[in-house]
Formats: structure tokens, sequence, C-alpha cells
């Protein structure tokens, strides 16, 4: 069963109450909120992800609430609870759903180390990966919303999560992050394209959240090899540009932007060189999505 | 003009446990002591991986360097070993012996 088979009440009800229990790629979450937005937010964005039962374990129990005090009734805040912990400092209340993205890619990130965790944004076609690490600005996550939206299939759009054992890449399908302008221009460029609301005068601008494909949330639990590795980089009026990169540098790239690779040791390395041996690895320079798509869709698995 | 003596010994840093590994002529390297992982060119893989087996000094590991890559063992090759070794010092992984 899905969250979208539960009405608008009894969705509210268990976020009010013992919590919503839904799972995304192989994480479970409990949520827990009495926040509209966020109710709001989980019916529009999360509705064709799978329902889990109390018996099944849960990786992560959240929360977000506004906080007890004064100040909650002139300025209104939310704050985000972990396991009883609060580890970070209230937002905005307007923020609620945003905060709640990136309090989920926090606990991923920081917790769940069966998986060497990478910053980067994941897509994969006919069964290959494709990597897309790459700095805030870049046109990464923009990237990765046009191409999800013209055949390729979403991993992630943050975190790529790499297996241990031999290197293959894990599905975390959620919602893609979008700040300023990215937002109208995957609006124009995806019309069919589901974007929540916008929260304004966050941290990173003005930020909405596209949903993740169907199909993407449907095949969840199919891995991909990683194929290539494209360092994105978005420049106005640029001719667009595909050139390689060196391997060894991409390696340490990896490693320097991975969340958890001096926990894992040299398991992590081990991880980070089977993506390596298994990689074309390019620089990728782009002025327009539609030639972008293009090129990607142009791309020969590696020999 | 040189900083070092050529006759400087070099040696690895106890507890470099290095793991290699080489792409398209260029090496990285983990260190499980540190932690640490970094990217070489070939001379530089090759300085470290001769350091590992012995202590060097610093006209020995050129003349090793020289004849390896087929280079003329001179003051400029000696110099850009002894720029290279101090970086290698810097990144802790190799000490004067």
């Amino acid at each position: 069963m899905n969250i979208s088979s539960l009405s608008k009440t009894t969705l509210e009800r268990r976020l009010n109450n013992g919590g919503l229990l839904f799972r995304t790629g192989p994480i479970t979450i409990r949520l827990q909120s009495s926040i509209a937005a966020i109710a709001e937010g989980v019916r529009l964005l999360y509705g064709e992800y799978a329902l889990v039962d109390e018996a099944e374990f849960i990786d992560f129990h959240v929360r977000f609430e506004p906080p007890r005090g004064l100040r909650r009734w002139y300025r209104p805040q939310v704050e985000f609870e972990f396991d009883g912990h609060r580890p970070f400092k209230p937002l905005p209340y307007n923020q609620a759903f945003a905060m709640f993205e990136w309090a989920l890619n926090w606990c991923v990130a920081n917790h769940y180390h069966h998986y060497l965790i990478i910053h980067s944004a994941v897509i994969e076609k006919d069964g290959l990966g494709l990597i897309m690490p790459a700095p805030p600005g870049s046109g990464k996550s923009t990237l990765c919303a046009a191409l999800v939206n013209k055949g390729w299939r979403l991993f992630s759009d943050e975190l790529a999560l790499i297996s241990l054992q031999d290197g293959a890449l894990v599905p975390l399908p959620r919602p893609v992050g979008l700040k300023n302008e990215s937002i109208d221009i995957i609006a124009d460029f995806a019309p069919q394209a589901v974007i929540g609301r916008k929260a304004i005068d966050t941290a990173k601008g003005t930020v909405a959240h596209m949903k993740a494909p169907t199909t993407s949330i449907q095949r969840s639990a199919e891995l991909a090899r990683p194929a290539w590795l494209i360092f994105p980089k978005y420049e106005k009026n640029i001719d667009m540009s595909l050139v390689p990169h060196s391997k060894a540098h991409a390696c340490v790239y990896l490693a320097e932007n991975s969340f958890n690779y001096n926990v894992l040791g040299v398991d992590g390395f081990r991880a980070v060189s089977k993506v390596i041996d298994q990689c074309a690895c390019y620089d990728f320079t782009y002025s327009c999505l539609d030639e972008a798509v293009d090129l990607f869709d142009s791309l020969e698995p590696p020999g | 003009m040189s900083l070092d003596h050529p006759n400087k010994c070099w040696r690895i840093t106890p507890g470099f446990s290095p793991e290699w590994r080489e792409w398209e002529g260029e090496m990285v390297v983990y260190d499980s002591y540190s932690g640490d992982t970094h990217a070489f060119d070939a001379v530089s893989a090759f300085v470290l991986q001769t350091l590992s087996m012995q202590s060097q000094d610093t006209e020995t590991l050129m003349k090793q360097v020289a004849s390896q890559f087929d280079l003329p063992p001179d003051a400029e090759l000696l110099a850009y070993l002894e720029k290279l070794l101090n970086q290698l010092s810097s990144l802790r992984l190799v000490i004067p012996a």
C-alpha cells in the first residue's frame, strides 16, 4: 500500500500521532509532525512511496514541530528532532518541508554506513549508472531534474549510495531539490513535473522540491552498475563540451566528497576504486538543457 | 639552488600502510594509517614505493629514478627530487632517516 491510499485525514492523524511509516529506497522512516506544510508536501511528493508495517525495523525516527516558548506566537519556527535529539537550530516555519528534506539527507549521510555515501546526483539508463558529483551552484540538480524528466531514472539528486561489496549504485529516489531560477527553468522544461510549494529566504535562497518520477520510485529496488562519472558545470552562453577527466583525481575527489569515507577506512577506498575502475570520467560544461539531454542520451558505455 | 644535501637520507613514515591503485599512468595511494588518499604521478609513486622497501639518500634515489624513467641523472632532476621529497614530507608520508 502506498501513502496515496490514505485519506488526507488518516495521513494527518498518523503524522500527528504514532507517525507515518514509509520506505524510500532501502531506507525506512517514521515521520511525525503536526505541521500542515509537511502533510501537504508528503501528500504531493511522497504519495507513491510504500507504507511500512509497524513490525518492520525503522531506520530513522524523525519529528518536526514548532518549538515551545513565547516565540511561537510572534515568529513561528520548526524544529527537527531525531531519535529524541535536536541536532540543529530551528528554522522559520515556512521552511518546514525543506527542513524535512534536508534533515533526511543528514540522517542518511551521517548514519547509513552500510554504503559508501558521496555527495552527488545519480541517474540510470539501461542498467548503467551515471554519477554527477559537483559543488553547489554547478547546476547538478537542475541537470539531474531535466534528465529524469527525459527518460533517465532517478537514483538521487544529492546522495550516491555505493555498495561496499561490488561498487553497485543503490537508488534512493526522493524529491529533487531545486533552487532559485532552477525552479522555473524545470517547470518550463518539463511541464509534467510536479513541484511543491516554494520556501523563500532559506539559507539557499528560494527552494522547492520536484517529485521523483513514478517509474524511479517503482523501480527503487533495481541497482545499477556505475558507468560514467561526470563533473557538470553550468555556464551561461558557453559551448557545450565533454572532456576526459583524470581517473586518479576523480578518485581523490570522490574520497573528499564522501560523507563517510573516513568512517569506512580502507573499505571506502576500495569501494571508490571499484567505481573508478568501471567509469569513464569527464568534465562537462553546458548552457542548454536540451543539448545536454541529447549528449547524455548518446553516451557510449565504457569498453 | 638545492636546499638539502644530496646525501640526506629519507625513509617512509613509520606506520605508513599504503594501498595502491593505478589508472592511466597515474597512481592513487590510500594510507590506512592516516586515512588520507593522495593522487601521484608516476615519479612520485616510484619514489614512495622505493622508499617503502628501503631508506635511500636523495642522490641514490635520483639515480634510480633516472634509470627507471630514462632521464639524465643531473642537477635538475636532483633539485626536482628534493622538492618532491619535501612535499611528501609535508604530507607526512616520508621523513628524514
